[in-house]
């Protein structure tokens, strides 16, 4: 082997330990020098290449499995998007499922069955105020108002309200927030539920019956202007 | 390919792979990106591995084909490489740098089957073989990869003496 060969190999393959080379090494001084010089180039060219790895690759590999670029790439905005979506549906009140909300005012009357029948007078000038607080003005007077407190449904600071109307006794709840309206009455466990869409709530009107909610809901309307 | 081998081969490739894809784009997140995608494509192919020895060999393939998918159909930018990421070695500073800007600028035609033969261990038949090019010619443009890094490490002067002219 000649000193251009010999080079030119160990160049390729610094590795090469095939006897021919090292035959060659051994009786060539320049050579042997050229190959010291080369293997502590190499040494530091390995270790320059080795450069650290990211932490966790294996393993998030491992997580992704089979599954191609545009499925990270797009899932995670899909996902956004919908968080999204449902975020302002709800922080606009316009999430579909009403059944939900009208069985609430339900459960709280329920939760209070000493109001019912209760045959105390209340300030009706309190009714007019609360009225006012969502955004509405009772114009007219619809009953007598048995009970007036502030009560927790679901959740939301609310008003409640007993009254005594022409068409039966209801209670009227008047819960800021989420504004909604269901026209048609509900019945759940028994008694009726109708909710009027108001400026800064929603004002429900739960009665013994479907016909009931409806009356005093179209007495509730008649009698009062909400605007906003 | 079973899902425990699966697992091996990542453990046991992943790391070359990472730094292969490095060198080749300079920049980790792009490496991790494509290392990931190596490995996603890898799994979705397994079926068409035939030997699980071969399965080194195989896998730089796949990094080789997406990288020039990516690289070549979005005309990504190479990044210059960070100095930080590159560890320490018996060179100054000022020689590890030369020597990174050395590998930077070097040929993708001469890195690539460089970057072959140091990180993945390919021998120079395996290397003819990923690159589809004789092996002859693989000898040649290692021989020349390493001419031109000492040559263009300034700092490599004792190397540039020895070195063929």
């Amino acid at each position: 082997m000649d000193c251009l060969t010999y080079r030119r190999t160990k160049l390729a393959t610094p590795q090469d330990a095939s006897q021919e080379v090292i035959a060659h090494a051994q009786e060539c001084l320049e050579c042997a020098a050229f190959t010291r010089q080369l293997e502590a180039f190499e040494q530091d060219l390995h270790t320059t290449l080795q450069v650290p790895v990211s932490e966790g690759l294996a393993e998030k590999i491992l997580l992704r499995r089979g599954r191609p670029r545009w499925f990270r790439t797009t899932w995670l905005p899909v996902a956004a998007a919908i968080v999204i979506t449902v975020a302002a549906l709800v922080a606009f009140n316009t999430l579909p499922s009403r059944d939900g909300f009208a069985l609430q005012f339900v459960d709280h009357v329920l939760s209070e069955p000493n109001i019912i029948g209760t045959n105390t007078e209340a300030d009706p000038t309190a009714l007019k105020l609360a009225f006012a607080n969502f955004g509405g003005q009772l114009q007219r007077d619809i009953g007598k108002v048995q009970y007036l407190n502030q009560c927790n449904i679901g959740g939301v600071d609310s008003t409640h309200v007993q009254i005594s109307t022409r068409s039966g006794d209801a209670a009227l709840l008047l819960r800021p927030g989420r504004s909604a309206s269901i026209d048609t009455p509900e019945v759940h466990e028994g008694h009726a539920v109708v909710v009027v869409s108001v400026p800064r709530g929603s004002l429900a009107i739960v009665a013994a019956t479907p016909q009931q909610a409806s009356e005093i809901r179209s007495l509730v309307l008649a009698s009062s202007e909400f605007r906003g | 390919m079973k899902p425990d081998n699966y697992e091996m081969i990542v453990r046991a490739y992943s790391a070359d792979l990472f730094r292969f894809a490095y060198w080749m784009c300079r920049n980790r997140w792009q490496a991790e990106d494509l290392v990931q995608e190596t490995f996603a494509a890898a799994w979705r192919a397994r079926d068409s591995l035939r030997e699980e020895s071969a399965a080194k060999a195989w896998l730089f393939s796949i990094l080789r084909n997406e990288h020039a998918r990516i690289y070549q159909r979005k005309r990504l930018e190479i990044a210059d490489t960070e100095i930080d990421d590159i560890p320490a070695t018996s060179f100054s500073g000022q020689e590890r740098v030369e020597l990174v800007d050395a590998l930077n600028t070097l040929p993708e035609h001469f890195r690539e089957p460089l970057l072959l033969q140091i990180l993945g261990g390919f021998s120079g038949h395996e290397i003819a073989k990923t690159l589809g090019i004789s092996e002859q010619n693989v000898m040649t443009r290692l021989t020349r990869a390493r001419q031109a890094l000492q040559r263009m490490a300034g700092a490599q002067s004792e190397y540039r003496k020895t070195g063929l002219s």
